[in-house]
């Protein structure tokens, strides 16, 4: 091994291998990049629904919708996790990353794909929404662009996996096995390969459809999505606990409390997450209720056991590590004492309870074939889905950035006090936005329509429960103070890297 | 209970897992409650 390509944190005393940092910080500059282009996104598509404002026209309304679903359900977290991959294969096991051209070039794909899909749907050449379901047809370089982005992550998760390699081979860490957090992350990535399988296995025939090559079936579309559509979420939450399991290490020395039951909830998530996935088209009329009910009412629980088990070993291992540095009175002191300016703590709190309490209950809800068509394109599905990628991931991720900063980009944190307002400002606004989504959609309030007041001028008059403009207002007020939060992520994240005070 | 990790080591997060049940039984059932108004049976 060679040691110049190393340098040694002082902080944490993780070798940290020099073309991966490099890598690492490509990922994530790239995925803020992303976050706030899908965030000015949200802004519009939040400001455009609620009715007090209604900002934007119908067209760029569902243009900004198919960007900020591309730009933050895919682009932003599969950059981020790319980061997270290598930096959990290399820096976390002080291994050397397996071929980083091969990294550069994966990275290039990404970036070309994002700005071909970018650039198709802010010239009005893609409006067919995150699903893009058939007959909705795009332009093929927009088809081209996902393909190139799905190919150069797919190369990604497999330098993960040679790392990996590499580094039980050379024997680069002291354990037998990997640790929780690598663990995680290579369960993540096992996921992101079979998802990017079923991408491809989908829009390679709609790019072919869409030059005029070949026909589409609209309900094998559907179906072969949605192995990739949901499960890219399941990525999300795999590496999500992964950096819930890491956050509660860094910020309060926190030990798994049985190591062997939270790998098997890992396993659990890769073997039945993705066939769980077909809760998104349970009211569809083309598919069986037998299989509806054998993915959503048998296998989804067992992907949802996973989730439990995580959601009681993150905290329970919290609480043991503060009980052990002295919180011990009552049930809840260790709580009202735990580190709350932490912004990586914070963070990873508020993460925890969006994602299991909000997004948790309401996702086996809603995924619950019966109460499914009541809440099924309904705004209910949304808020759900809010409260776990956004809530729940993009929080967790934002929380462990305030780490990555000074281990990978080796600048001290600027703006520390603004940083620790961040989780919360992020937080509280999500989860008023997932809250105003949910309940607005208990009164049927539809998901992507532009006006839900006049429905664009259609003959059908229909008039809302008055209680609907309320939660519509709850929302907009948590989408506003969810920007401030993402805003003030950027600017400390962004300032930090270009004049942060740097460490040694 | 006591605090030299003998027993159950995190008791607030027991009682924290009891509320998260607590609150999924509330809404599954109120969800159950509302299909049953749309889809009544006669």
């Amino acid at each position: 091994m060679a040691d110049q390509d190393f340098r040694t944190c002082p902080t944490t005393g993780l070798k940290v291998h020099l073309p991966a940092e490099n890598l690492i910080k490509a990922n994530a500059v790239a995925a803020v990049v992303l976050l706030l282009i899908g965030g000015i996104a949200a802004l519009g598509v939040a400001l455009t629904r609620w009715p007090a404002v209604h900002l934007l026209p119908a067209d760029w309304f569902y243009r900004m919708l198919t960007l900020h679903g591309l730009a933050m359900l895919i682009a932003w977290i599969i950059f981020f996790e790319i980061a997270g991959l290598y930096l959990g294969a290399s820096v976390l096991l002080s291994a050397r990353l397996a071929a980083p051209k091969v990294g550069w070039l994966a990275f290039v794909l990404m970036v070309v794909g994002v700005l071909l899909i970018a650039a198709m749907v802010l010239t009005g050449q893609a409006d067919v929404l995150f699903t893009s379901y058939p007959p909705l047809q795009a332009h093929p370089l927009y088809y081209l662009g996902v393909i190139l982005f799905a190919v150069g992550a797919l190369i990604g998760c497999f330098i993960f996996f040679a790392t990996l390699y590499k580094a039980r081979k050379e024997g680069t860490y002291p354990h037998q096995s990997f640790p929780l957090v690598t663990f995680g992350l290579a369960c993540a990535a096992m996921i992101a390969v079979v998802t990017l399988l079923h991408g491809a296995a989908i829009y390679i025939p709609t790019l072919l459809w869409s030059l005029g090559l070949m026909g589409m079936d609209p309900s094998a579309y559907r179906l072969v999505f949605w192995g990739l559509g949901h499960p890219s979420q399941q990525i999300n939450v795999a590496a999500m606990i992964s950096v819930w399991y890491l956050l509660g290490t860094l910020t309060v020395g926190m030990k798994p409390i049985n190591q062997k039951l939270c790998r098997t909830a890992f396993v659990l998530y890769v073997l039945f997450i993705n066939v769980a996935s077909e809760h998104h088209i349970l009211v569809d009329p083309v598919f069986s209720n037998a299989h509806k009910i054998w993915n959503t009412g048998y296998v989804m629980h067992l992907a949802v056991l996973a989730s439990m088990i995580h959601a009681l070993a993150v905290p329970a291992g919290i609480e043991v590590a503060l009980r052990k540095k002295g919180y011990t009175s009552g049930l809840f002191e260790w709580l009202k004492k735990a580190p709350w300016s932490n912004p990586a703590f914070s963070a990873l709190m508020l993460s925890i309870f969006g994602f299991g309490f909000m997004g948790g209950i309401t996702g086996v809800t809603f995924g619950t074939e019966q109460v499914n068509i009541t809440a099924h394109n309904t705004w209910r599905i949304t808020g759900h889905f809010h409260a776990t990628v956004v809530f729940g991931t993009t929080l967790a991720f934002m929380g462990v950035t305030y780490y990555v900063l000074p281990l990978i980009f080796r600048r001290e944190v600027l703006g520390m006090s603004w940083a620790k307002l961040q989780p919360w400002f992020f937080g509280i606004g999500m989860m008023l936005v997932s809250g105003g989504m949910m309940l607005a959609g208990a009164y049927g309030i539809p998901r992507r329509h532009w006006d839900i007041v006049n429905f664009g001028g259609s003959p059908f008059a229909f008039t809302w429960d008055p209680t609907v403009f309320m939660w519509l207002g709850v929302f907009g007020i948590g989408a506003l103070l969810a920007a401030v939060g993402g805003a003030i992520y950027i600017l400390v994240t962004v300032g930090t890297i270009l004049f942060g005070k740097k460490l040694a | 209970m006591s605090d030299n990790n003998e027993g159950f080591g995190a008791p607030g997060t027991f009682a924290l897992a009891v509320v998260f049940l607590i609150t999924f039984m509330v809404i599954y059932f109120l969800n159950f409650k509302y299909l049953s108004g749309l889809w009544e049976l006669r």
